[in-house]
């Protein structure tokens, strides 16, 4: 099986997906992705990226009840595929493995 | 919460994902308003509409790749359209031999429409650059040679200018102007030759141009006698010869001799009324004399009117006191003088025939992007025709007839975009290239203000036509825009309007056997439009042909003068140090210089050049004059050296010519032409005879010793005028021209000139050097440049055509292959098939011929103004420019007919 490499925000997405576990939708991985990177995000983007991975079989989803909340929408919920897990396990690996022995040098960079 | 943003954002997200969005959008709204307030969260909504949108396209796209069933569109209207136009440029990507067609036709349509457009818009249309320039009026007095004669325009002097301006009550400013090249000297460089205007304080004040350095002439310094030597620089000027220098001001420099004092410098742009400016002096030291002679007509009028003066009764008011000024200097009735005439500065910029050639060559170009749309709107129905049975499936599974339309506009609006680009780049192109067509320095507008009046001779207009004049601009770029629209309409009209009343059953049947003459108006449209291309091409064609053959008689007219091997060169010695016999004794130290020189055959002098618009005008009478004799006769008077005639091959047809003893103190002599000996003398000879001649002080009688050939001094186009020549010897000038005839290159000599002149006189400013033959392509040159591009344009629409009927008689193969077939399994010969395919095209060809040739004989009258010794509707050129056409048509059609001969009934059989 080819794994594929994935994009950095591809990245984001799918460790927010990990993190979120049961609870990761659209506004949820947006809200992690914004808290824990101090980046603004547009809900676009979110689920362009979510559609992508779905495309390539790295994250499943399913629709969710209608909630008051949500003036009565429903929720797209998402989860990780084995091979999407597989995918982020070498991204990981790789950035690492690159980092090895360079993180004194990277604390030191602006 | 903003219902408005949430639609935006609602309608900017793909339908399958709109829900989980929207819901994702309003629950973060909630928690915002409810953690930070109300105004937060709005500023939130804000910024989250705005990044939706800004990824609206993205996320289609994302989301598109997934689904291979074809969705109903629920998308938005402007979202789902630039699918369209992604759908249509993925299309057009499939069929690239198609696009690059149809986008280049319409580039070659749209690109000279809006070079041409450039051209109308610079040289008519632009607001001229002066302040209030609708109110800008020139005035020309009116003169009468004899009271038969036509009334012709004069300029005025200066005690007229100003008993104009102490009577008239209709204008705020006026101002005399002249334009004369002069010599700016001063450095250590060569003498600069230089164009100046020679004016009175209140020009710049009429024309609103104010000198952005120093300070405009005061009255005392431009109207009185006795006002020292001051000048005004051009901006151009300035910065070319004194480097942007703030400190000019006060300095003397030395034009024509004199010193002049800078008083100003004027704003960019500006050149004055003769458009080629570099300086100004006033009128005062200039030409003192003309302060005080009623009779030294030199300058031009303009004027500004009053505002709230209507230009009618501007026009009548200046006529009544013209009339009265003049009266005033003959002493006659005012009512028996022609008075003055007034035009608008704008409607007088462009010469009639140059308004009038600038618009039939627009009207021209307008044929060519018509016919190119006629070809775009054919090839793609072609193509929609092909694509029949991909319309009849989406008709079938539900899209809506305004689906399927929208497809095609924007089908018509990618092409159109595409061909606008293309278009624009190429009239860039063009006009760069027009540089080369529209000589910058010799070509003037020369103005008649009013029908029936005759033009000044040898005056220059009012602003000079050059490539510098045009460019893209606002105004160009959306009429490009505008044509780009029009053809985006026809291109997409056409076929939408075709399919919107297909049946998906019929549509699907139809598409499925691929070829059948039925169900798309058996190609009748389309032969119709093939047949209004065709005429279109045809009256372009005849156009050219009738312009062709008017530059060729022009061509094949004799001047009178043998042109080849001649250069000249004009010379203006300054009056003050060549007064008299001086500047005889330079000119013939000059010509002895000259002919010692290798590589000359030999050189002479004389005033005027062939085909410049004529020089200088006068009257001659026979003496003793005849009691009761009516006024004397017309004449150009020129002046010239004993060896002019022999060299440029003027022939003497009688007596004898000029010769070294016809100096000052012999008895005086001139030579006539024939024409003038014909008028003078029909009956006997006029050699011997003695006549006086109104200028260079030859009133007192010469005898005629000889007679010249006729020679063409106003235009090619003009029937030679009569001419009486005087010896330069006997009438000392202090302008006059050199020409040389060198036994190889003419061009090649000018830098030993140039060393010989300098050698006599190094003060001498230059202007350049002239072939004759130079001369005389100047003097076609409107006939030239028009019959040229109104070859290439109608070769353009020969060819756009030709495409066309190619495209036309390739899909009656196609459609027709099966019928052909059968024709051929049942034994019909090569030449029924041949005839059956070409018969069509013949009657296509031939009605567009008929329709062409009609319309053309309507049209070609437009230009007969441009045509010499051609009528407008010459029956060799129409005869031509068919059989042209039709040989083009045939040529067309050959292909097609061709394949149609090869069609092998059982492939034709097995395929319907």
């Amino acid at each position: 099986m080819v794994t594929p490499t994935l994009g950095e925000f591809e990245q984001l997405v799918l460790l927010a997906v990990l993190r979120l576990e049961d609870d990761a939708y659209g506004a949820t991985v947006r809200r992690e992705i914004e808290t824990r990177t101090k980046r603004s995000l547009g809900i676009s983007a979110v689920y362009t990226t979510l559609e992508r991975l779905e495309q390539k079989g790295l994250v499943r989803s399913w629709t969710g009840d209608p909630t008051p909340e949500r003036g009565g929408r429903r929720r797209k919920y998402f989860a990780l595929q084995p091979l999407g897990a597989h995918a982020l396990k070498s991204a990981h690996d790789a950035y690492t493995g690159m980092v090895v022995g360079l993180e004194h040098h990277l604390k030191k960079l602006r | 919460m903003n219902r408005l943003l949430l639609f935006l954002i609602e309608h900017a997200t793909p339908a399958c994902d709109r829900e989980y969005v929207v819901g994702d959008v309003v629950e973060r709204f909630e928690q915002v308003r409810t953690s930070d307030g109300p105004a937060a969260a709005r500023a939130w909504l804000r910024s989250e509409a705005a990044r939706v949108l800004g990824q609206a396209i993205a996320h289609r796209a994302a989301v598109r790749t997934r689904s291979t069933t074809i969705r109903e569109d629920k998308d938005g209207a402007l979202f789902s359209f630039l699918e369209d136009v992604r759908h249509a440029c993925r299309a057009l990507g499939r069929a690239p031999g198609f696009a690059v067609i149809a986008i280049a036709t319409l580039g070659l349509g749209i690109g000279v429409n809006t070079a041409m457009f450039a051209v109308v818009n610079g040289v008519l249309l632009k607001p001229l650059p002066l302040a209030d320039a609708d109110r800008l009026m020139i005035v020309h007095l009116l003169a009468r040679d004899s009271a038969s004669a036509p009334p012709s325009e004069d300029v005025w002097s200066f005690p007229k200018f100003q008993a104009f301006l102490a009577a008239q009550q209709v204008y705020d400013d006026a101002g005399l102007f002249i334009g004369i090249p002069a010599s700016l000297g001063g450095d250590e460089a060569a003498p600069e030759p230089i164009h100046t205007e020679v004016v009175t304080s209140s020009y710049h004040r009429t024309l609103g141009a104010h000198p952005i350095l120093g300070r405009a002439f005061t009255p005392e310094e431009t109207d009185r006698a006795g006002a020292r030597p001051l000048v005004m620089l051009s901006h151009a000027l300035w910065a070319r010869r004194f480097g942007s220098d703030a400190g000019v001001l006060g300095r003397s420099i030395p034009i024509d001799d004199v010193p002049h004092t800078i008083v100003g410098v004027l704003a960019p742009g500006f050149r004055g009324l003769s458009g080629e400016a570099d300086a100004w002096v006033p009128l005062a030291s200039r030409w003192p004399e003309s302060l005080t002679v009623l009779g030294w007509h030199s300058y031009y009028l303009v004027a500004r009117r009053r505002a709230g003066v209507p230009e009618e009764a501007a026009r009548a008011s200046v006529g009544i006191l013209g009339a009265q000024i003049q009266a005033a200097e003959t002493g006659s009735l005012p009512g028996s003088t022609p008075g003055a005439l007034a035009r608008s500065l704008d409607a007088s910029r462009a010469d009639v025939d140059v308004r009038r050639a600038s618009l039939m060559l627009l009207g021209a170009v307008g044929f060519v992007l018509l016919i190119a749309c006629v070809n775009l709107t054919n090839l793609v129905a072609t193509r929609v025709l092909a694509r029949r049975r991909d319309v009849a499936l989406r008709l079938a599974i539900g899209a809506t007839r305004f689906r399927i339309v929208r497809q095609f506009a924007a089908d018509g609006l990618v092409l159109g975009l595409g061909g606008a680009v293309t278009g624009v780049m190429l009239s860039v192109f063009l006009l760069r290239a027009s540089a080369w067509l529209l000589p910058e320095a010799s070509v003037f507008f020369r103005t008649s203000i009013a029908p029936g009046v005759a033009r000044m001779s040898g005056t220059e207009g009012l602003t000079r036509i050059g490539a510098s004049m045009v460019g893209l601009d606002l105004a160009t770029l959306l009429f490009a825009a505008g044509a780009t629209m029009l053809a985006a309409l026809v291109i997409a009209v056409v076929p939408a309007w075709r399919t919107s009343s297909w049946q998906p059953a019929d549509a699907l049947r139809a598409g499925m056997r691929s070829a059948s003459a039925r169900g798309f108006g058996a190609l009748g449209a389309r032969s119709v439009l093939v047949t209004v291309q065709v005429a279109l091409a045809l009256v372009l064609l005849s156009g050219a042909g009738l312009m062709i053959r008017s530059a060729m008689r022009l061509h094949a007219t004799d001047i009178g003068v043998r042109p080849d091997h001649v250069v000249t060169l004009g010379i203006s010695l300054s009056t003050r140090l060549y007064a008299g016999q001086k500047s005889v004794a330079f000119f013939d130290q000059l010509i002895d210089r000259v002919r010692a020189l290798p590589g000359v055959e030999s050189a002479s002098v004389a005033n005027c050049l062939p085909v410049s618009g004529g020089c200088s005008n006068t009257e001659m009478w026979e003496l003793p004059k005849r009691s009761g004799a009516s006024d004397g006769m017309p004449v150009g008077v020129f002046w010239a050296g004993p060896d002019y005639f022999p060299m440029l091959g003027i022939r003497l047809t009688a007596g004898r010519g000029f010769s070294r003893d016809d100096v000052a103190g012999r008895p005086k002599v001139v030579l006539i032409s024939e024409a003038a000996a014909r008028r003078l003398s029909p009956n006997s000879s006029p050699l011997g005879k003695i006549v006086s001649v109104g200028q260079g002080r030859f009133q007192d009688g010469a005898e005629i010793v000889g007679i010249v050939s006729d020679v063409r001094y106003r235009a090619i186009e003009e029937a030679p005028r009569p001419a009486v020549y005087l010896p330069v010897a006997q009438s000392p000038r202090a302008a006059m021209r050199l020409f040389v005839r060198a036994q190889g290159d003419a061009a090649s000599l000018a830098p030993a000139i140039t060393r010989e002149v300098r050698a006599i006189d190094p003060s001498l400013a230059l202007p350049a050097f002239k072939t004759l033959e130079a001369q005389i392509d100047d003097a076609t040159w409107r006939t030239r440049v028009a019959a040229w591009l109104l070859s290439a344009l109608a070769a353009l629409a020969a060819l756009l055509t030709a495409i066309g009927i190619f495209g036309v008689m390739a899909q009656v193969v196609l459609q027709r292959t099966g019928e052909i077939g059968i024709r051929v399994a049942l034994g019909a010969e090569r030449r029924d098939v041949l005839s059956l395919v070409l018969g069509r095209a013949a009657l296509i060809t031939v009605a567009g011929l008929i329709t062409g040739t009609v319309a053309a004989l309507a049209l070609t009258r437009l230009i007969s103004t441009f045509l010499y010794q051609t009528a407008p509707y010459d029956p060799l050129t129409f005869a031509s420019v068919a059989g042209v056409l039709g040989a083009v048509a045939l040529l067309a059609c050959y292909i097609p007919a061709r394949r149609a001969t090869r069609v092998d009934p059982v492939i034709a059989l097995k395929g319907s």
